[in-house]
């Protein structure tokens, strides 16, 4: 618990649908890892969680359902409490689920959660100096909502579907509104940047490049460096917009040449079996390990016993997989799909390799060759030492305590959240 | 002493089998309603969990019988009319099923809390809560009653957290499960 007798700083409200839960233990670790790395700028922080729980599509039902959640969580005779929990982040954490009905437009969605939400606060609102909403619909709108009128309030947007909210005349109008009212908007990467200013180019001014927080530091580095490219291992959903088709196109070309290469597909998706299928007719099927999806800690185990990440995605807003490879000392070889080659930027060659997006197995073909030769000017402690001064708990902590306005207390106060706790 | 575990789907499992375990690793009983028990298997739930399913009672219930009859006569009645109808009656006849199944079979005097686990439960939760104004409710399990207690080894103890293999990464195929993402999740 934190020190209650400390001077009192700000305090800092944070709303997010994603956060991991017992549920979804991997969601939200982003949020996590940013929310905990500026607790030390606050006296105290509290985190919002309005999880998704989906429930029947007939409306009828869907009302019963609202109707039910509505009379136990609200009213005189309410039922249920929400009660904020401690966690070893070093913040307090409400988990708030949030009926939802399918196939509805995210304004929809947006309205449920802010049903759900707001018997939850007391005096109907957030007591805090700042609100921070993690993607704009719904953690933004949640900020706009709730927040007290001289909160100040950031809007972090790392949504990989914005296209899809913009695209919905409603919940463009909701989005709009959140734009409004925000102080600050921060986009995960200068493609999101663009994107945004170009939909909403009134407010370009207050939208601003800050990644989230990723805890590099604690990234476990591999314990031998890299020698050889004989194991590749590619780490995510199994789908055709991550490139994995063309992955194991790409594969089964290098492998011919190459009796010793490997690869391991860890993650689950709609392609896992076609692609198993796949690698049967091209030859290479006790080549290729399809590996269900495991929880964060125990990623880097199967990043140690491999030799380069394969990351052919069409398009990534951060791309943190790539991050976690690099912050553990492996190679990548990974696409211009957005993020990447901002997160990579000055990389290209140190890290890794840099390769374009294409449907075309033989880009990633051609990349794996390109990178076997020049594995000598590969520098991993460099790479990584570069994402921490970017990515780093510390360096995104200072970025965002000048945006909240917290500047000074800030550089006196930072301090990992375990030791203040 | 026990808890009462609410689901009409398997959209929460790991969090069902989650609570379960913490609960009999602790020496407390646990009961799940649920609509049946196949899918439970399937999700990993410990086969200690007491299951009170109201498939088969759904299944007997008046609404259903009729249903039969007309699907007998006409399947396109069944399809276009019944079936509809019925999707909007179900959340009335489980609580019918779980009022004259679970709620007698259940000693409520030991149940000290009741978890309402998915979206659909909701409705029957609602009703349960209003029949037992003293039973805690929340839609996740309190765990500071039993914060204290030491954890006892279980031998069957299988949960769907634990599902991944616990062997070191090398080829090992493992089943597909479809709530195990979160990996490179940029949203």
């Amino acid at each position: 618990m934190p020190d209650q007798s400390a001077e009192p700083l700000a305090r800092l409200a944070v709303t997010t649908p994603w956060h991991p839960t017992l549920q979804r233990p991997f969601a939200g670790s982003f949020v996590q890892a940013t929310t905990a790395a500026v607790r030390g700028l606050f006296d105290r922080v509290d985190l919002y969680n309005t999880e998704d729980w989906t429930g029947p599509a007939d409306p009828v039902q869907a009302q019963l359902v609202g109707k039910a959640y509505a009379a136990l969580t609200s009213g005189p005779s309410r039922r249920i409490d929400f009660t904020a929990r401690w966690t070893d982040e070093g913040y307090w954490v409400t988990d708030i689920p949030t009926p939802v009905t399918p196939k509805r437009d995210y304004a929809t969605w947006a309205h449920s959660h802010e049903s759900a939400l707001a018997p939850v606060l007391p005096g109907g609102r957030f007591e805090a100096d700042i609100v921070h909403g993690h993607v704009g619909i719904y953690g933004g709108w949640l900020a706009h909502r709730f927040a007290r009128p001289d909160a100040r309030i950031v809007v972090t947007e790392h949504a990989s579907f914005l296209g899809r909210i913009l695209g919905q005349p409603r919940s463009r109008a909701l989005y709009a509104e959140v734009m409004d009212r925000a102080d600050a908007v921060l986009c995960v990467s200068e493609k999101l940047r663009r994107e945004l200013a170009g939909e909403f180019p009134g407010h370009t001014g207050k939208i601003h490049v800050v990644p989230n927080a990723v805890d590099i530091e604690a990234m476990p580095v591999r314990p031998k460096p890299v020698t050889e490219l004989h194991k590749w291992i590619y780490v995510g959903k199994v789908a055709a917009a991550k490139g994995v088709p063309e992955l194991v196109e790409a594969f089964g070309v290098a492998a011919k040449d190459e009796p010793a290469l490997r690869l391991t597909i860890l993650g689950s998706g709609p392609l896992v079996d076609p692609l198993r299928a796949r690698t049967a007719e091209l030859g290479v099927a006790d080549r290729v390990v399809f590996h269900d999806a495991v929880p964060p800690q125990r990623v880097f185990e199967f990043l140690h016993a491999h030799d380069l990440l394969v990351h052919p995605s069409k398009s990534e807003t951060f791309g943190m997989t790539t991050v976690e490879a690099v912050g553990s000392g492996m190679p990548v070889l990974v696409t211009r799909c957005g993020g990447p080659e901002e997160t990579l930027g000055g990389l290209d060659g140190v890290a890794g390799l840099l390769i374009d997006v294409s449907d075309d197995p033989d880009v990633i073909v051609d990349g794996f060759r390109r990178l076997a030769q020049q594995m000598a000017g590969l520098d991993p402690d460099r790479a990584r030492a570069e994402l921490i001064g970017r990515y780093g708990a510390r360096a995104v902590a200072q970025r965002l305590a000048g945006i909240y306005g917290v500047g000074d207390s800030a550089e006196r106060n930072w301090a990992p959240a375990r030791e203040q706790a | 002493m026990s808890v009462l575990l609410l689901a009409i789907g398997t959209t929460r499992a790991r969090a069902v089998c989650g609570s379960a375990d913490f609960l009999l690793a602790r020496g407390v009983d646990v009961g799940l309603v649920a609509v049946d028990a196949e899918s439970w298997q399937r999700e990993g739930l410990d086969r200690r969990v007491t299951l009170y399913t109201l498939q088969a009672g759904e299944e007997r219930h008046p609404l259903n019988r009729l249903g039969r009859v007309v699907r007998g006569v006409s399947a396109a009645a069944y399809n276009k009319v019944f079936s509809k109808l019925y999707r909007l009656l179900r959340p009335y006849v489980m609580w019918r099923v779980t009022r004259a199944q679970v709620v007698r079979q259940v000693d409520w005097s030991a149940v000290e809390q009741l978890v309402i686990c998915d979206s659909h439960a909701i409705p029957i939760g609602w009703h349960l809560a209003k029949r037992h104004p003293g039973l805690t409710v929340g839609f996740e399990l309190d765990r500071t009653p039993y914060a204290d207690r030491e954890p006892v080894a279980t031998p069957t103890a299988t949960t769907a957290m634990d599902s991944t293999p616990a062997t070191a990464p090398t080829p090992a195929p493992a089943p597909a499960s479809p709530t195990a993402t979160g990996i490179d999740i940029d949203a």
